[in-house]
């Protein structure tokens, strides 16, 4: 997870958490969210670190949300992204794919046995 | 909506509340609640219950980072000046001198950890108490000013009477609103919805929002009217903030909607602010209902009565108002009655109820005592290890002063070590307090309502336990450090310890602390010993009854919503469907049986006799019965006859009298079969029938108490224990019987259905809770105290090495040399036996009022006691004292 201005892993996929959730994208959400895609199973406070940092550099905003049932009447803080946010998922997808290219015949079952392609 | 109970450990939520940097920590406190209820539904309560603790760990490095995030922006900007700034401020010193305690601490893991622990367990139990103690006499409720707030009793039957609904329109008609505002409530037990858990809850007349100062966080008030709307019963409830929010979930839209409260439609019109506890006797109340049946029942005395003095007015206008009120009212009734009085106490002064607060304090006082021990003896064990710490690092200090250190300096190191520990023991303290709470608190105790303490730390909590382990750093600390400090330049350096042979050692510090641990190890494990012969006596008593056989189970169809006439339908379908199980030899229903805590009393007169001055009733136990009670009990007829089916509701009223009653009210054991006696529920005189056996009420210890029994066709209560003989096992009956009433009405309230037996045990739930906790805590003072044993001896060989090895070589006998160094340890040990009998004679007797059957200085406890501590001590002192015989005289003299 590096300071500068590049995403790191966790925070690319609580980024992407977050839209998967949508509208209801709060910490629990996101939690099970990265249990149930990325099969993470970050700590709480792992996640709102993660969440603070981003928004500090300015690609999630929050607000208060009201409370449901389960959670003993306590408010979520809902997260969204930003405009930002989004344009630096993007470029984080588009780095990636630049960096895959020609690369899937080395990625192929029996690659790793050392064969040219 | 049903009741949902999973939330997550309360004492857990607190301490994350305070980890949680603010701002987040509802919102996560939240989030964890969510995943807790997950865990709960997939793996269970115990292990979710265990990771929600976990929390505690893994929030801190958010919490850290937060508090670190200036640090760092600060030294990211400019490395060196950070670096500078820091070495200019004067808590520079501090924290060195912290950091050098924590790594000399880091390296003797063994004794760090074992002095943490060991503190952990004395500051944890002091803790534990402490909270208790807080939550039951301390804790704010929430009452907006509290001082201005008065409970009023009734002098009926001893000073702090109920009042009479009658006293309530009496105070309010001639008071009013401009002197006093008035409320009345009694505390029930509802059914909500359709769970057989009871939630405890208060049935309210008057103004009571106006009294505690309290506006509904949520919704209204109760509105003036409501609690005397008989005719309509309107069926409204407020809710308190936790049961909102834990059977609820926090429904927002809560008001408005319709719940159902002993099977009535209720509506909820509010909802209680969360910092408020509706309380009565100490049990915090989760429902508000007003109470249309209080003005159709006015006689009775059976409200509480709390009061709001109106500005300017104070506590002695108040009470002289209700001795015009008390007046006026004894002008109208007749010369031979008791007039009425009544009492005022200022809220603040009322933790439970005045009468049980004064029982209460000794018993805190009690486990105060037991968990202060246990603390003085962790302390006294860690002040003897660093005593002999000290000792072995004389030389370190001799050193230290020899370039100047002045003494202050070599205290104030020692002590911030002992501090450190202190303050460490504490934190873990903090846990192993609230894990035994949780554990404690979960042992219900025999009633049927849930009492709900709140124990979560707050700022008291945290307070005492800083103090205790500051004081506690201080208590094993000073002296150590005084001793070590002491430490002469020359002598030391000089290596006097040269010499051959150690001579008569002189009766150090070390030793007095040994001595002192036996001491309080055996008044523990002698208080521990008389509890636990009070049980073995209790097994031997008589309790007036035959419990062997009988099953019992408690219905209650008044929380179910039944009237009084389909109540009494039930009662008798109940019993004709009972009395023809298979194995039921003898069936019954009744309001209690013998040995239940519970307290129901009644007033009674002969009518042949002026009452005695100042007393209007004699007041005793009543219990309503079936005819085949004393039958099924197997409580002895000792005169007359016993009820039959033609006692009916509309035959003549009778009652049954129990020897205590008949000795209270004729003063012998006269033939009382026949002879009227005027009841306080009815106009017209009962008629004795019949006198049966004593039976314990309450406890086995207790001394009998007057008992009236009448037909329960005479008489309505809401909810009764059915009961069967029957050949076969209890607890099988037991369930049979919960089955059949529920086969009647499967939404009937059936509860605490279990054998005679298993209930009885609840009257020894006193002594066997204190026999457990002393015992615990007594053995593990001893273990402690023969740790310290083992520490002395072994010095105490280790540092007579040489002379062993040259006795030994002089052909001294390996038992000889073993006796003497056992010698030395156990003469410690005698003192503290001799001292320690001493005391716990003194604490016996103090105990005795808690005891039964057993007299404070049982000679049985006196002498095994001792002779097994002793035997303890023996062991812990051979151990090393072997050590001696081992020495080889060639290595020891070569050391020379």
């Amino acid at each position: 997870m590096g300071r500068g201005d590049h995403l790191g892993e966790l925070e690319e996929l609580v980024l992407l958490a977050v839209l998967q959730r949508g509208n209801e994208a709060y910490g629990g959400a996101i939690r099970r969210e990265l249990r149930r895609r990325a099969e993470r199973a970050p700590s709480v406070s792992t996640i709102y670190v993660t969440l603070l940092r981003l928004e500090e550099k300015g690609f999630v905003r929050s607000r208060f949300g009201h409370s449901t049932g389960p959670r003993g009447g306590r408010p979520k803080r809902l997260f969204a992204l930003t405009d930002q946010g989004v344009a630096e998922l993007r470029d984080a997808r588009r780095v990636r794919e630049r960096m895959w290219e020609g690369l899937d015949a080395w990625l192929a079952p029996g690659a790793a046995d050392g064969h040219e392609p | 909506m049903s009741p949902e109970p999973s939330r997550p450990p309360r004492p857990a939520t607190a301490l994350l509340r305070l980890l949680l940097p603010g701002p987040l920590a509802e919102v996560m406190l939240g989030d964890l609640e969510e995943e807790h209820r997950e865990r709960h539904r997939e793996a269970g309560r115990l292990r979710a219950d265990a990771w929600y603790w976990s929390r505690i760990f893994t929030i801190r490095p958010l919490r850290l980072r937060r508090a670190l995030r200036p640090v760092a922006r600060a030294w990211h900007a400019n490395p060196w000046s950070f670096i500078r700034s820091l070495k200019d401020r004067p808590m520079e010193s501090v924290i060195q001198s912290l950091r050098h305690t924590v790594r000399r601490l880091a390296r003797s893991p063994v004794f760090t950890v074992a002095a943490v622990l060991s503190l952990a367990l004395g500051i944890g139990g002091n803790t534990a108490v402490f909270s208790l103690t807080n939550a039951v006499f301390l804790r704010d409720r929430g009452i907006v000013e509290p001082e201005r707030v008065i409970q009023v009793f009734r002098n009926s039957g001893g000073p702090y009477w109920r009042v009479t609904w009658e006293d309530y329109r009496r105070m309010r008609d001639d008071l009013g609103d401009h002197f006093l505002r008035l409320s009345a409530y009694r505390e029930m037990a509802f059914r909500l919805g359709d769970s057989d858990d009871v939630t405890p809850g208060l049935r309210v007349s008057g103004d009571y929002f106006g009294v505690m100062g309290v506006e509904p966080s949520l919704g209204r008030a109760f509105v003036p009217g409501e609690d005397t709307d008989v005719e309509h019963r309107s069926g409204v409830a407020i809710l308190s903030h936790d049961l909102w929010q834990g059977a609820f979930g926090g429904d927002p839209e809560i008001v408005g909607r319709e719940i159902r409260v002993n099977a009535q439609p209720t509506t909820v019109v509010g909802v209680l602010p969360e910092d408020f506890t509706a309380k009565a006797t100490g049990i915090a109340m989760d429902l508000l209902l007003p109470d249309p049946w209080a003005v159709r029942n006015p006689g009775s005395d059976n409200l509480w009565m709390s009061a709001r003095l109106a500005p300017g007015v104070s506590v002695d206008e108040a009470r002289a108002g209700l001795g015009r009120v008390a007046a006026t009212y004894n002008r109208n009734r007749p010369e031979s009655l008791r007039p009425v009085g009544f009492t005022v106490v200022s809220e603040a002064e009322v933790s439970v109820h005045p009468g049980l607060d004064q029982a209460m304090i000794p018993m805190a006082a009690l486990l105060f005592g037991v968990v202060g021990l246990v603390l003085l003896i962790a302390c006294t064990n860690l002040a003897s290890f660093l005593l002999a710490r000290a000792a072995d690092r004389k030389k370190e200090f001799a050193v230290r002063k020899a370039l100047g250190a002045g003494r202050g300096g070599i205290v104030r190191q020692l002590l911030g070590e002992s501090l450190v520990l202190g303050l460490l023991g504490g934190g873990v303290g903090m846990l192993v307090a609230y894990g035994a709470l949780e554990v404690l608190l979960g042992i219900q105790p025999p009633i049927p309502v849930d009492v709900k303490l709140d124990v979560s730390p707050d700022w008291r909590v945290f307070g005492f336990t800083l103090g205790v382990s500051l004081l506690a750093g201080l208590l094993f600390g000073l002296f150590p450090a005084l001793a070590a400090s002491r430490a002469e330049v020359a002598p030391t350096l000089r290596d006097e310890s040269g010499a051959i042979t150690g001579g008569r050692r002189k009766w150090t510090l070390r030793n007095g602390l040994v001595a002192g641990q036996v001491t309080l190890s055996l008044v523990l494990l002698m208080a521990a010993g008389l509890f636990l012969r009070s049980l073995q006596q209790a097994a031997g008593v008589d309790p007036g009854f035959d419990p062997e056989g009988v099953a019992i189970a408690t219905v209650d169809p008044a929380t179910t919503g039944y009237e009084e006439e389909h109540a009494r339908r039930l009662y008798d379908r109940l019993l004709e469907r009972t009395r023809t199980l298979p194995g039921v030899r003898a069936a019954a229903l009744g309001t209690r049986i013998p040995l239940q805590l519970g307290n129901w009393q009644t007033g009674v007169q002969r009518t042949d006799v002026e009452p005695p001055p100042g007393r209007e009733y004699r007041s005793m136990q009543i219990v309503l019965v079936t005819p085949g009670y004393f039958e099924t009990l197997g409580i002895e007829l000792r005169g007359g006859r016993t009820f039959a089916e033609t006692d009916r509701a509309d035959a003549p009223p009778v009652v049954i009298l129990n020897r205590e009653a008949v000795r209270t009210l004729w003063r012998e054991s006269a033939d009382v079969v026949g002879e009227p006696l005027e009841l306080s529920w009815r106009d017209e005189a009962g008629r004795v029938v019949g006198v049966v056996e004593d039976t314990k009420v309450k406890t086995l210890g207790e001394d009998p108490e007057a008992m009236i029994y009448v037909p329960i066709t005479q008489r309505h209560r809401g909810s009764a224990i059915l009961m069967a003989r029957g050949s076969g096992d209890p607890k099988a009956l037991a369930r049979r019987l919960r089955t059949t009433a529920k086969e009647l009405d499967p939404d009937l309230y059936v509860h605490s259905a279990m054998s005679a037996e298993e209930s009885m045990s609840t009257a020894l739930f006193l002594p066997r809770m204190a026999g457990i906790v002393l015992g615990v805590f007594g053995g593990l003072a001893l273990f402690m105290s023969a740790i310290g044993l083992y520490g002395i001896v072994s010095y105490a060989v280790a540092s007579r090495e040489r002379e062993m090895g040259i006795r030994l070589a002089l052909g001294a006998r390996a038992d000889e040399m073993v006796r003497l160094m056992m010698g030395q340890g156990l003469r410690v040990v005698g003192i503290g036996l001799v001292l320690g009998t001493g005391l716990a004679v003194l604490a016996g007797t103090a105990l005795e009022r808690f005891l039964f059957g057993v007299s404070g200085t049982d000679p049985v406890t006196l002498v095994t006691v001792p002779v097994v501590l002793l035997a303890v001590a023996a062991l812990a002192a051979w151990a090393p004292a072997r050590r001696a015989t081992r020495v080889d005289p060639m290595e020891a003299l070569r050391a020379e």
